[in-house]
């Protein structure tokens, strides 16, 4: 057995085919990990630029403040700037605070949902957080393109040199007639093939694991991270997968034209045309909700509030009897914004109720699409890497619902203030709540590893099956 | 003697399984293809009707109402979906589909459907255009990659010369063969198309879209072919064509436009959403602000127009100075938003012609441009479309403003206009650019195709022409 794998070594040396593929890997993988790395510490800088942001706006708020209630500073500023005024600080244009979602250690592995989703919004009373001033500045015809990230270069790239190293294992030496002289050799023509294809696939996952160390270190990625490991698994899996795939292929006794073509053509239905055709099913069998019905479904819920304004107001007037209604010429700003932030809180709720039927839509959509996930491995493996890297939409979603959860915090804070028209204090200064995810968003790959676990299983059974044949074939 | 060898190679293509399967798994795609993206088309039409008439009539029926008011209340514009996105849907799931139009902002078009997708949205999805631009080629590479290295096998290259047909001759008549078999099947897809279009709410240009649709994929097969018989004469053996020519497939369909899709940024950096604001909010900072008085610019302007009234206060003004000066705030705002827009859009495009340069190395790149041009669900539409519906707001917010101006006394902001009034507004009725307008902007990648299907067909001769059997 030794033997087999010593001269495999050797004949691998001098196999030019195997030069040119470890030069491709070499190449994609570094272009693609600088790639990442680049798109990573680009949003690193905007974390750390909305930072000092908001660190800015809020001590201009807070030396105002002192200096206005100390006295040492004319009061120059319009009653919308003035930081005493709870309105100032929790509904105006100046105020919000930053929900921020960082990247993930291995982020930089898949671009995933990333190129489309905002990482980052602006929290105050009246912010449309999830839409203004957050879009991602991404070309739409680079994001229909997709990135060159390592998840490409793994998922779409990889398989294809994998074919390149296996096609011809048993055909070439049937072509160059060496098959007899092999089968008269004490060794089994499966044990030969087994040991054949396993150290290629040791060979080229120890190439492909160098290559991402001395990549990552390059490009001095942090990557002592559990993800790391699962990372290993992911690839590890996957090219086990078209090994076995592969040593099916060759079983079936066939020319090395035939097997690169077969291989090939399992290829682009994994990779390709499962994928797309998966898609196009799940988007129309079980559409997207209409967002522009939604758009005009939360106007509807605005108009009827606007319309039943003066119903909503007498029972906050009663509601509080401290205060009384005044007519609109005579409102003070206070006595202004203190109804519009009555009738605002009815129409949020109305707007949540079509929002949330439209996301239990979106939802219902999001699971039955994932389903066509089991019936290719390419998916699978993308799937993996977006849940190991967190730019999986799943992680986006989360951060929506913390950031809404945040600001209704921000809305508990401050809506006692704007009713009562409370000044702001020192002390509630302090109390501003800050952004605090509510729920952690974990990885889960479990499912991915499983799928393609079993992808593996059944190729090699097939092989298995076929084996014993082709014994009887050649022999 | 040209078609007497396009003949054979016909006949025998057409006998072979590989070609009877592949073909017919790509025709049966196709057509299941082009239902599905018949009935979507038809779900998003009727989705956007009806979105555009309740938007509007929840507009007229806002009752009595500031004009003012009603300008930061806003209004919707839908964009519409194009009848050739059934064959071609483009960028259009990664664009918004609505944009809000309200007083002093020029807002970005909302809700990309990409994001409502997972992430097997990223994967491509089988629409007719996916079929041409990977599959086919696949199909061509599939029956022409032993069209002359299998002769040259057999024996039967040297035969045939030898009875004195040129290598002219063989070549041109192996590439006539080979369109011959791809036009079997294109003719029946082409009829299957035009009478799915037929179908579709069309305007008459559509028809020439599509006819130039179909030009494109023909000089995009064309350069196939041309490809498949080039290395089909020279590779050593068929199956090294055939490698080579998945190789080429690889390179034009997946790796350049990749690779491209980053360079294009190291060349042509988009700014952050967080620069662009803060270079907005700067620009607006320093004109004229027609809700703060305060403001340095609507001093002078005021001056400017108790001066042009001969009065000494806005109060004696023969009309309501709010409108008047609300409307000179919208026009810088436009004005500024209108420049950072142009300047975004700037950076797209550049990075698109990165993309198009790239094409030297992948027509599959120029396909794309091309066909998402003709079929109108391209970047340049879409700022076509946001023009249009800035262009509108900025008329409607002119008549609110007016009315304002012309109808109530300064200050009094409890005038409210009559119902009446909002129905009479201007409508917004979308017309997309025409096709002289997409010429416009498609000739360059048209012609570049064209060239590389030339130069392919010019080397496929020149090279074979030289070489020794």
């Amino acid at each position: 057995m030794f033997h087999i794998l010593r001269f495999e070594f050797k004949q691998l040396l001098t196999n030019r085919l195997l030069w040119w593929v470890s030069a491709t890997l070499t190449v994609s993988i570094f272009f693609a990990v600088y790639n990442g790395k680049t798109e990573m510490t680009s949003k690193q800088t905007i974390i750390k630029e909305l930072g000092e942001e908001e660190a800015k706006r809020y001590n201009k708020f807070k030396l105002d403040f002192d200096s206005l209630n100390a006295g040492t500073k004319k009061a120059k500023l319009a009653w919308h700037q003035d930081p005493r005024t709870a309105l100032t600080i929790g509904m105006f244009r100046n105020s919000g605070k930053y929900a921020i979602l960082e990247p993930a250690p291995l982020s930089f592995i898949s671009t995933g949902q990333s190129d489309i989703e905002i990482f980052y919004s602006k929290v105050s009373y009246l912010s449309d957080i999830l839409q203004t001033n957050n879009i991602n500045f991404e070309n739409p015809f680079n994001i229909a393109t997709g990135q060159f990230d390592l998840a490409f270069v793994l998922v779409f790239l990889f398989p294809l040199l994998v074919i390149a190293l296996t096609y011809n294992i048993l055909s070439s030496e049937r072509e160059q007639g060496t098959l007899p002289l092999l089968l008269s050799q004490p060794v089994q023509i499966k044990h030969w093939l087994v040991a054949k294809l396993t150290f290629r696939f040791g060979f080229l996952l120890l190439t492909v694991f160098t290559l991402l160390l001395l990549s990552f270190a390059i490009f001095s990625v942090d990557f002592i991270v559990l993800g790391f490991f699962h990372l290993i698994l992911a690839i590890t899996l996957y090219t086990l997968f078209w090994f076995t795939l592969s040593f099916f292929i060759n079983l079936l006794a066939k020319s090395s034209a035939v097997n690169t073509l077969l291989l090939l053509a399992t290829w682009l239905l994994f990779v390709f045309i499962i994928p797309s055709l998966a898609n196009m099913m799940a988007t129309n069998l079980y559409p997207v909700p209409s967002r522009a019905e939604l758009v005009n479904a939360k106007r509807q819920a605005e108009q009827e509030t606007e319309r039943n304004k003066q119903a909503v107001l007498t029972k906050f007037y009663q509601a509080h009897p401290q205060l009384v209604q005044k007519a609109e010429k005579e409102q003070s700003n206070e006595d202004f914004y203190r109804e519009y932030v009555t009738l605002h809180e009815v129409i949020d709720e109305q707007v949540a109720k079509v929002q949330q039927v439209f996301d239990y839509q979106l939802e219902g959509q999001q699971v039955f699409a994932n389903q066509f996930q089991y019936f290719s491995p390419a998916v699978l493996m993308q799937n993996a890497f977006n849940e190991i890297a967190e730019t999986d939409s799943k992680f986006y979603k989360i951060f929506q619902k913390n950031i809404m959860a945040y600001q209704q915090n921000w809305k508990a804070f401050f809506k006692p203030k704007f009713i009562n028209d409370e000044k702001m204090t020192i002390e509630t200064f302090a109390q501003i709540p800050v952004y605090a995810p509510t729920t952690k968003a974990e990885s889960s790959f479990s499912k991915q590893f499983i799928g393609l676990a079993l992808f593996s299983l059944v190729f090699g059974l097939l092989a298995w099956a076929r084996q014993t044949k082709y014994q009887n074939m050649v022999a | 003697m040209i078609l007497h060898i396009a003949k054979k190679e016909f006949t025998e293509m057409l006998r072979e399984s590989r070609f009877q399967i592949v073909a017919f798994i790509i025709a049966i795609l196709m057509i299941v293809s082009i239902l599905i993206s018949k009935n979507y088309y038809e779900k998003i039409r009727s989705e956007h009707e009806l979105a555009m008439q309740t938007s509007r009539q929840q507009w007229e029926n806002q009752g009595e109402k500031n004009p003012h008011s009603a300008a930061h209340y806003g209004t919707y514009a839908f964009k519409p979906i194009q009848s050739l996105s059934l064959i071609d849907n483009g960028l259009d799931k990664y664009l918004g589909v609505s944009i809000f139009l309200e007083g002093h902002r020029q807002n970005d078009a909302q809700y990309k459907l990409i994001a409502d997708q997972n992430s097997f949205a990223r994967f491509g999805e089988m629409t007719p255009s996916f079929i041409m631009t990977y599959l086919l080629p696949l199909l061509i590479i599939l029956i022409s990659f032993s069209s002359l290295s299998g002769e040259k096998e057999k024996g039967t290259l040297k035969l045939l010369l030898s009875q004195g047909v040129s290598k002219t001759s063989v070549i041109l008549g192996k590439i006539v063969g080979v369109w011959l078999s791809v036009g079997l099947l294109l003719l029946p897809l082409f009829l299957v198309g035009l009478g799915v279009i037929f179908t579709t709410n069309y305007q008459a240009e559509d028809l020439s879209r599509y006819a130039l649709i179909f030009l494109t994929y023909l000089l995009y097969f064309g350069v196939f072919i041309n490809i498949s018989v080039l290395f089909s004469s020279f590779a050593k053996s068929s199956t090294i064509a055939l490698v080579g020519l998945i190789g080429c497939w690889i390179v034009s369909c997946l790796l350049v436009p990749k690779l491209t899709s980053n360079l294009s940024k190291y060349l042509h950096p988009t700014p952050s959403a967080m620069e662009y604001q803060a270079s907005l909010k700067e620009s607006l900072e320093k004109g004229l602000d027609g809700h703060n008085p305060y403001n340095e610019f609507a001093k002078a302007f005021q001056d400017s127009v108790l001066k042009a009234n001969q009065v000494d206060s806005i109060q004696k003004l023969p009309f309501n100075y709010s409108g008047l000066i609300m409307q000179a705030g919208e026009e810088h705002e436009r004005f500024v938003y209108d420049k950072h827009v142009q300047q975004l859009n700037n950076i797209y495009l550049a990075q698109l012609q990165t993309h198009q340069a790239s094409a030297i190395f992948s027509p599959t790149v120029l396909t794309k441009i091309l066909t998402m041009q003709f079929a109108r669900t391209d970047m340049q539409t879409h700022f076509h479309f946001a023009k249009k519906a800035e262009d509108y707001r900025i008329a409607l917010v002119r008549q609110l403003n007016g009315n304002l101006q012309n109808n109530s006394k300064y200050g009094d902001w409890d005038y409210a206009a009559k119902p009446d009034f909002f129905k009479n507004t201007v409508k917004f009725e979308y017309v997309p650019p025409s096709l002289g307008e997409t010429m416009q902007t498609a000739m360059s990648s048209l012609l570049c195709l064209t060239l590389w299907f030339a130069l392919s067909l010019g080397v496929a001769i020149g090279i074979t022409t030289k070489l020794k059997v």
